[in-house]
C-alpha cells in the first residue's frame, strides 16, 4: 500500500464527511412537518389510560388521541414512535421524531433541552401503598421507609434532597416527606408498583407514582391504595427538541391548538373518555 | 473341492453374517434405548419445570389472551437478527484479512476494532449508535440503527473465528498459488476462502444463536421485537412475569428451530474431513 493512496483516500473521505454535515442542516421543524405531510411523535406505550396498547395490538389511549387531534389541526397526517423515556426526555432526538405528545411534566432542567407547550392536562402526584399496609397512615408516616419510583421522573426528583423540583407553573408543592430511608428506582413506574404487589414492605414500604397510576392499578387488581393528599399536581406538556431549528416555533403553535382545545371543549370529552373525570383543568 | 468342505464354509459364512447382524441389532436398541432416555429426561425436567411456574400464581388466561400479541414479535427479532449477521460477516471478513495483515494500518485499524467493541458493553454501542449518528447529521431509524449495532459487535467476536478459518489453511498451498502466478484477491477468492468457509461456518451459526437473543435489546430504541411486545404488554396490565414467560418461550422456540439447521449444516460441511460421528455407515 503506498501513502500516497492512503493519504488521498482519507482525505477525500474527510471531505465526503464535511459535505454530508453541511448539507444536513434542515429548514424549520414546521416547515419539514408540513412538506413531508406527516408529524411524527413519539409516546412512551407504558401507561394505561394515556398511552398503552389495546386488545388488537394498536396503540391507544389519552395521549394518543390527543396527537391525532393535533395533528388533524395541523393539517397532517399522524405516525407514532414508540422509544424508551429516557431517550425522549434526554433530547437530542436528530429529527428522527418531530413532538412529544407524552404526558411530560414541565420543569426546568427539562426546559434546557426541550420547548415545552402549555400545559395539555394536569396528574396528581401521589403516595400509594399496599392495601393490607396499617402502619403508613399519613405522609409524615413514610420517614424511615423504604419508597419505589419510575428512573427520570419528577417523582425521583422530588425525593432527593439534593435537587430542586423545580416544576414549571408555579405549582404549590407539599415538601412533607424528606426523610424516607431508601429510594428504589425502576426502569418504570410500573416496575414498583408491581414490586409493592409483592406484599406490604416485601422489597418496598410504597410508590410515588402518578394518581392514576394508582387507579389503574386498583382496577387491575393490584392489591394497592393511595396516602394523603396528592403532593403536588404535575402540569403535563406537548415537548419538542430544542437542538431543532425551529423547535420553539413548534411548540408556541402546539400551544395555540391546546389552547383551542381546551376552549372548545376537546380536550374535556377526551378526559371523560379516557379517565372518566376532567383532569385537563389546573387544579386549586 | 468337496461338497462337505463347501456346505461347512457356507454354514461359517451365515454364522458370520448372523453375528454381525446381531451386533448392529444390539447397537440400534441401545441407540434407541439412549434416546429415549434422553426424552425421558426432558420430559421430567420440563414437568418439573412447568410445576415450579405453577408455584408463581400466573395468570394463564391473561396469558393466553396476549400470546397472538407478543408472538407476532418474532418475525422481527429473527429479521433483525439475520440482517445483523450478515454485516458481521461482512465485517468480520475485513476485520481477519486486517488482523492478518503486514500493513501497520490495516493492522492497527483491525485491531483498536476488536479492542474497543469486545471492551465495550453491547448496550451502551447500542445508544451510542443510536445517539451519536444523528449528532454527525446521519439520522438512522431505530431497526437500521440497532442493526448497525449488533453487526458492528458480532463482527468484532466474529473477526477471530474468520481468522482463526484463514489461518488454518496450510502455508504450502499459498506458496503454491503464488508461484502460479496468482494476485491477493485471486489466492484469497480460490483457494483461501473455499476453504476457510468450512471451518467459519458452524461456529458463525452459534454466533447467529447468540444474537438471536442479544436483539432483545434493541427495544430501548422502540422497535417493537419480541422482548418489547412482552414488556409493553407486561406493564400496563402490571404482569410483567406473565408476558416476559411468553417471550422467552418463543426465544426458546425459535433457538431449537435454528439449532436444527445449524448442526446439520454443521455435519453437511464436515462431511468427508471428519469421522462419521453416531450411527449409520
Amino acid at each position: 500500500m503506498n501513502r500516497k493512496k492512503f493519504l488521498m483516500a482519507l482525505m477525500l473521505s474527510a471531505g465526503f464527511f464535511l459535505l454530508w454535515t453541511v448539507s444536513a442542516a434542515y429548514a424549520g421543524v414546521l416547515e419539514d412537518i408540513k412538506s413531508k405531510g406527516e408529524l411524527v411523535v413519539s409516546t412512551d406505550a407504558n401507561y394505561a389510560p394515556q398511552s398503552f396498547l389495546n386488545d388488537k395490538g394498536e396503540l391507544d389511549g389519552f395521549d394518543i388521541d390527543v396527537s391525532k387531534e393535533v395533528a388533524k389541526r395541523l393539517g397532517v397526517k399522524i405516525k407514532f414512535v414508540t422509544p424508551d423515556w429516557d431517550l425522549i426526555v434526554a433530547g437530542k432526538w436528530g429529527a428522527r421524531w418531530d413532538l412529544s405528545i407524552g404526558s411530560m411534566t414541565i420543569t426546568a432542567a427539562r426546559s434546557k433541552v426541550v420547548d415545552f407547550s402549555t400545559p395539555y392536562y394536569y396528574t396528581p402526584a401521589q403516595f400509594g401503598v399496599h392495601k393490607k399496609n396499617t402502619t403508613i397512615k399519613t405522609l409524615d408516616d413514610f420517614a424511615g421507609k423504604t419508597v419505589g419510583l419510575g428512573s427520570g421522573t419528577t417523582y425521583e426528583t422530588y425525593l432527593d434532597p439534593k435537587q430542586e423540583l423545580g416544576i414549571g407553573g408555579g405549582e404549590k408543592i407539599v415538601y412533607q416527606v424528606k426523610n424516607v430511608k431508601k429510594i428504589r428506582t425502576y426502569t418504570t413506574d410500573m416496575e414498583a408498583v408491581q414490586d409493592l404487589a409483592l406484599g406490604d414492605g416485601v422489597r418496598i414500604d410504597g410508590v410515588l407514582t402518578s394518581g392514576f397510576v394508582i387507579q389503574e392499578a386498583s382496577k387491575k387488581g393490584i392489591p394497592i391504595k393511595v396516602v394523603g393528599e396528592p403532593v403536588y399536581y404535575e402540569p403535563l406538556a406537548a415537548a419538542s427538541d430544542k437542538a431543532r431549528p425551529g423547535s420553539a416555533e413548534l411548540a408556541k403553535k402546539v400551544s395555540e391548538i391546546f389552547q383551542a382545545m381546551h376552549q372548545d371543549g376537546t380536550l374535556t370529552k377526551l378526559s371523560m373518555k379516557w379517565f372518566g373525570f376532567e383532569v385537563t383543568k389546573k387544579a386549586k | 473341492m468337496t461338497p462337505t468342505v463347501d456346505a461347512k464354509a457356507k454354514a461359517q459364512d451365515v454364522g458370520v453374517t448372523e453375528i454381525k447382524l446381531k451386533h448392529i441389532e444390539a447397537a440400534r436398541k441401545a441407540k434407541t434405548r439412549f434416546v429415549l432416555w434422553v426424552a425421558l429426561v426432558w420430559v421430567v425436567i420440563f414437568a418439573v419445570l412447568l410445576i415450579v411456574f405453577y408455584q408463581f400464581n400466573l395468570d394463564f388466561k391473561f396469558m393466553l389472551k396476549y400470546l397472538p400479541f407478543i408472538m407476532q414479535g418474532v418475525g422481527t427479532t429473527v429479521y433483525i437478527s439475520i440482517l445483523s449477521i450478515i454485516s458481521a460477516c461482512v465485517l468480520a471478513l475485513f476485520g481477519a484479512l486486517g488482523r492478518l495483515s503486514k500493513n501497520p494500518i490495516f493492522y492497527g485499524v483491525a485491531t483498536f476494532y476488536i479492542s474497543v467493541i469486545r471492551g465495550t458493553p453491547l448496550i451502551v454501542q447500542v445508544f451510542v449508535i443510536y445517539l451519536g449518528l444523528p449528532q454527525m447529521g446521519i439520522v438512522i431509524d431505530a431497526v437500521p440503527a440497532g442493526i448497525i449495532a449488533l453487526g458492528v459487535n458480532y463482527g468484532a467476536y466474529m473477526t477471530e473465528i474468520f481468522r482463526a478459518g484463514i489461518q488454518a489453511i496450510g502455508r504450502g498451498q499459498i506458496e503454491a498459488a503464488h508461484s502460479l502466478g496468482m494476485t491477493y484477491g485471486q489466492l484469497m477468492k480460490r483457494v483461501v476462502l473455499p476453504q476457510a468457509l468450512r471451518l467459519i461456518i458452524p461456529p458463525t451459526g452459534n454466533e447467529f444463536i447468540a444474537m438471536l437473543k442479544d436483539s432483545a435489546l434493541v427495544n430501548f430504541l422502540g422497535v417493537w421485537e419480541l422482548f418489547f411486545r412482552a414488556v409493553k404488554i407486561g406493564r400496563q396490565n402490571f404482569k410483567s412475569m406473565e408476558t416476559l414467560i411468553i417471550a422467552g418461550l418463543f426465544y426458546w422456540l425459535v433457538t431449537i428451530f435454528f439449532q436444527y439447521f445449524q448442526s446439520r449444516l454443521e455435519t453437511r460441511m464436515a462431511k468427508g474431513t471428519r469421522k462419521a460421528s453416531g450411527m449409520g455407515h
